[in-house]
């Protein structure tokens, strides 16, 4: 039945997904979805937040049980005890032991005896030889970088023979260089015969590295595309749907929140993370300013120092450019990880809530359930935040649901500096659209706003100006409309030294 | 963000959205009855078991239910305080030692150092005040896990406890010449002043207790922070919730609590033993995870906690008026206790996603 419906004449190779469907409460996540990814190519999926995407990756990676539907792979159904460890799933962050050493990640879980600490066997030192691991074999998995932890997470998949391997936003925290090593790995994957799911968010990688695209839309596989049909303008236009549509009254509301007059232009003197060099920022109210650096270049620390200094961390020193006073604007966070933004045993609306004090309380500093309401009402209107009910745990959101729910959190309270780290990591093209214009109008009430971005193309739509870093130092500081296009600015920055 | 702008934008809101969001409330279960509703049910069905069993006039007396009332507010009022320290995240092991602690400076002080007994009051309290606060400087500060922090500090308190006593027992019934009697009537009153309806006095203290927590865990925006700090206090930070206060706040009503209960037993029974509180552990724990409490921290509630201490002490009450012997109830208590976290569990896995 699944073979016919999906276009084969005999019983397909490879993953067939079957009329899958799988619902949170009242949520709807996958509506009998099909989906079917070939051996030998690598498929892509895509579809905007809330879509179902990571529904799926959960289903496929066992971490979810759907609640009806059929996943077969070659024939056989998924979930088939005898025959556990079919799918591995590589993360946007990597699910694995950072305590234990590159290799035991590896082997944990099957190793050869039941008795003994497991030893590193021949075949596993081929594989880590393979991934270029080698380097890494004993060290602490935590002190590796990203990059190297996801590939540990395609040999621990390969050390178990596995056939299927979902790559869920793989490259979202890499930089460019490690991206298209990563692609590279992936390509091979496939070319010796395995399924290769790709789950992004980016178009051009979508379009570039795959033979088929399965564009899912409220949990629905909606097209195929593939062959001619499949060019990055296709995919946006599939992807679109009605996201970019946006009341002028709720427009209207989220500049109400307008309040005090702009404030003066910011000065950041210091030094951050490791770096001991001093630096000297100028931050401008209205605008947004990117950071901009691959890992290690000191931007990403230097952003970090600006959120941090709301707890009154002492590295950086704020001083207005006018009257050079030292003072300390009301700065809120948004971090990278939304592990670190969110509270998970609250809800929707008191995750939004969280940060705020007197606005939700009565004098008698009981919270109120109404004032909540409202704060929580305002920002879901103003972000389009897409949710079942406010009182709905917050992991019932979709990951592009949770970022925004971390930024209005952060926007509750108002901020004099608005700072966040990857602000649409793991975020499909929609939302981010929808982010990059919170950030705009959020700035244009004469706030700063300031984010770090691995990308440029991010900067590029995001942000008034680039900051750039080098080795710990400011290498250009760009205005983005001096630029006609994305093209024209990363040279620019790549001419200014990045990598 | 004033409240003028909030009710202001209510209209547009309701017109934009199409519905009567803007009324609606959002906080769900902010007192913990949904959640502690089966454990209501379960109580009133043990209740009607036991009446029917019982002999008759013996478990549905009025005399046995106040003494139902009076025996469960040890457990309560401890767990009160325990329940804070177990909604921040952590977990506080020292409460047992420091009821003996808490006694023992009572009256050593007051009996054989001659104190006012304001003064020895007052240094009871600032006594488990300290210990509050060293947990605290151990967890937040030093970065001790808290289970092993206050398991040390319990150890140590009992050590204290051992010293000052010189390992004695007071009674009130045999005090020193130079106390007052007077003072000590005043003193026992306390847990023993006869009330309307024979209320005993220590469950007066409990729904009193028990009210106030209401408002500190359940309804105020401490509460509210208390549970944001113990669901992720990673996020918590970042958010500028002040973590480490928080955390110190509830370590020391932790061991304020536990202070109270030692010195209102104290005043009712009339004799405080260095080690007193300990087999108080247990039953302790039990009734805030029985209560609904995560122990990783995030969830709990005043209701569900003063729940899990009714059921215990039900279940207690009622062994012992079947007289079935002390291992029953201890293989009960550890029964019923696994049961209720496994039925949590279960529950949680059947609704959401993980």
């Amino acid at each position: 039945m699944s073979a016919i419906t999906a276009g084969a004449h005999t019983e397909p190779d490879g993953l067939v997904v079957t009329r899958v469907s799988k619902s949170y409460g009242s949520t709807q996540a996958l509506r009998r979805l099909d989906l079917r990814a070939p051996r030998g190519e690598i498929t892509g999926v895509a579809g905007p937040n809330g879509a179902g995407k990571s529904t799926l990756v959960g289903i496929l990676g066992g971490e979810l049980r759907a609640d009806g539907g059929r996943i077969a792979i070659d024939g056989q159904p998924l979930g088939d005890s005898a025959k556990p460890d079919r799918v591995a799933v590589v993360h946007q962050e990597p699910q694995l032991f950072p305590n234990l050493a590159v290799w035991e990640n590896v082997v944990v879980g099957h190793e050869a005896g039941l008795w003994f600490r497991p030893s590193l066997q021949e075949h596993i030192e081929r594989l880590l030889d393979d991934f270029a691991l080698t380097p890494f074999r004993d060290a602490e998995l935590a002190t590796v970088p990203l990059a190297v932890q996801q590939r540990v997470e395609i040999v621990r998949a390969l050390a178990r023979s596995v056939q299927v391997i979902v790559f869920d936003e793989p490259n979202s925290a890499l930089g460019e260089a490690e991206s298209s090593e990563l692609f590279a790995y992936m390509r091979r994957l496939a070319g010796e015969g395995r399924v290769v799911l790709l789950v992004s968010h980016r178009l051009g990688e979508l379009v570039e590295h795959c033979a088929s695209v399965v564009i899912i839309l409220d949990g629905e596989d909606r097209v195929v595309l593939r062959g001619a049909n499949l060019t990055e303008k296709e995919v946006a236009r599939r992807l679109a749907g009605d996201s970019s549509k946006r009341p002028a009254e709720q427009q209207r509301q989220l500049r109400s929140l307008r309040g005090e007059s702009a404030s003066k232009t910011l000065v950041v003197k210091g030094s951050a993370g490791s770096s001991h060099e001093k630096m000297e920022v100028r931050l401008q109210p209205g605008e947004v300013t990117a950071f901009v650096g691959v890992e290690g270049s000191g931007a990403r620390a230097f952003v970090q120092a600006l959120g941090a200094s709301r707890t009154g961390e002492r590295s950086l020193r704020f001083v207005s450019a006018e009257d050079a006073a030292v003072f300390v604007p009301r700065v809120e966070f948004v971090p990278a990880h939304r592990q670190e933004s969110l509270f998970p045993n609250l809800s929707v609306a008191e995750n939004i809530a969280s940060r705020l004090a007197r606005e939700i309380t009565t004098p008698a500093k009981v919270v109120s359930s109404r004032r909540v309401g409202v704060v929580a009402e305002r920002a879901r209107l103003g972000m389009q935040i897409k949710v079942g009910a406010m009182h709905d745990p917050i992991a019932t959101l979709s990951g592009g649901n949770q970022q925004k729910v971390a930024i209005a959190a952060a926007i509750a309270r108002d901020p004099a500096l608005l700072v966040l780290e990857e602000p649409t990591r793991g975020v499909d093209v929609g939302s981010r659209a929808e982010i990059y214009r919170i950030l705009t109008e959020y700035a244009d009430m004469g706030r700063t706003v300031c984010l770090y971005c691995t990308e440029i193309v991010e900067a590029y739509h995001a942000a008034h100006r680039a900051i750039v870093f080098q080795n710990g130092r400011v290498v250009a500081d760009l205005v983005i409309a001096d630029f006609e296009n994305v093209r024209e600015l990363s040279h620019r920055i790549v001419e200014a030294g990045w990598e | 963000m004033t409240e003028s702008t909030i009710t202001e934008s209510s209209p547009k809101r309701a017109n934009a959205s199409g519905a009567a969001h803007a009324k609606v409330h959002i906080i769900r279960d902010r007192l913990g009855l949904r959640r502690a509703a089966g454990l209501l049910v379960a109580i009133a069905i043990v209740y009607v078991l036991i009446v029917l069993i019982a002999p008759p006039d013996t478990f549905a007396s009025y005399r046995n239910t106040t003494g139902l009332l009076r025996s469960m507010s040890t457990m309560a009022i401890i767990a009160l305080g325990t329940s804070l320290v177990i909604v921040v995240g952590e977990i506080d092991l020292s409460f047992g030692f420091l009821y003996g602690l808490a006694a023992m400076l009572l009256a050593v002080t007051w009996l054989a150092w001659g104190w006012p007994l304001p003064l020895a009051i007052l240094a009871a309290f600032v006594g488990a005040g300290i210990v509050g606060s060293f947990n605290a400087f151990l967890t937040t500060i030093v970065a001790i896990p808290s289970f092993i922090a206050t398991l040390g500090s319990g150890t140590l308190v009992f050590g204290i406890t051992l010293l000052i006593s010189d390992s004695r027992t007071y009674t009130l019934s045999s005090v020193p010449k130079a106390v007052d009697p007077a003072t000590v009537a005043a003193f026992r009153s306390i847990s023993t002043a006869h009330l309307p309806f024979n209320i005993p006095p220590q469950g007066l203290w409990m729904l009193l207790l028990g009210a106030l927590f209401v408002y500190v865990l359940d309804l105020s925006l401490f509460g509210f922070r208390l549970k944001a700090i113990g669901g992720n206090p990673k996020a918590a930070t970042v958010a500028g919730l002040p973590v480490r206060k928080y955390k110190w706040a509830a370590f020391v009503a932790s061991s304020l609590m536990a202070a109270t209960a030692a010195m209102l037993d104290f005043a009712f029974i009339g004799v405080a033993q260095p080690d007193a509180g300990q087999t108080l552990m247990f039953p302790v724990f039990a009734a805030v995870i029985i209560g609904g409490a995560s122990l990783i921290g995030g969830k709990g509630s005043t209701i569900g906690t003063l729940s899990g201490a009714l059921l215990l002490a039900i279940l207690a009450n009622a062994f012992a008026i079947l007289a079935l012997g002390a291992y029953v109830q201890q293989i009960f208590l550890g029964g019923v206790t696994i049961l209720a976290v496994a039925i949590d569990r279960l529950a949680i896995r059947g609704s959401g996603r993980s």
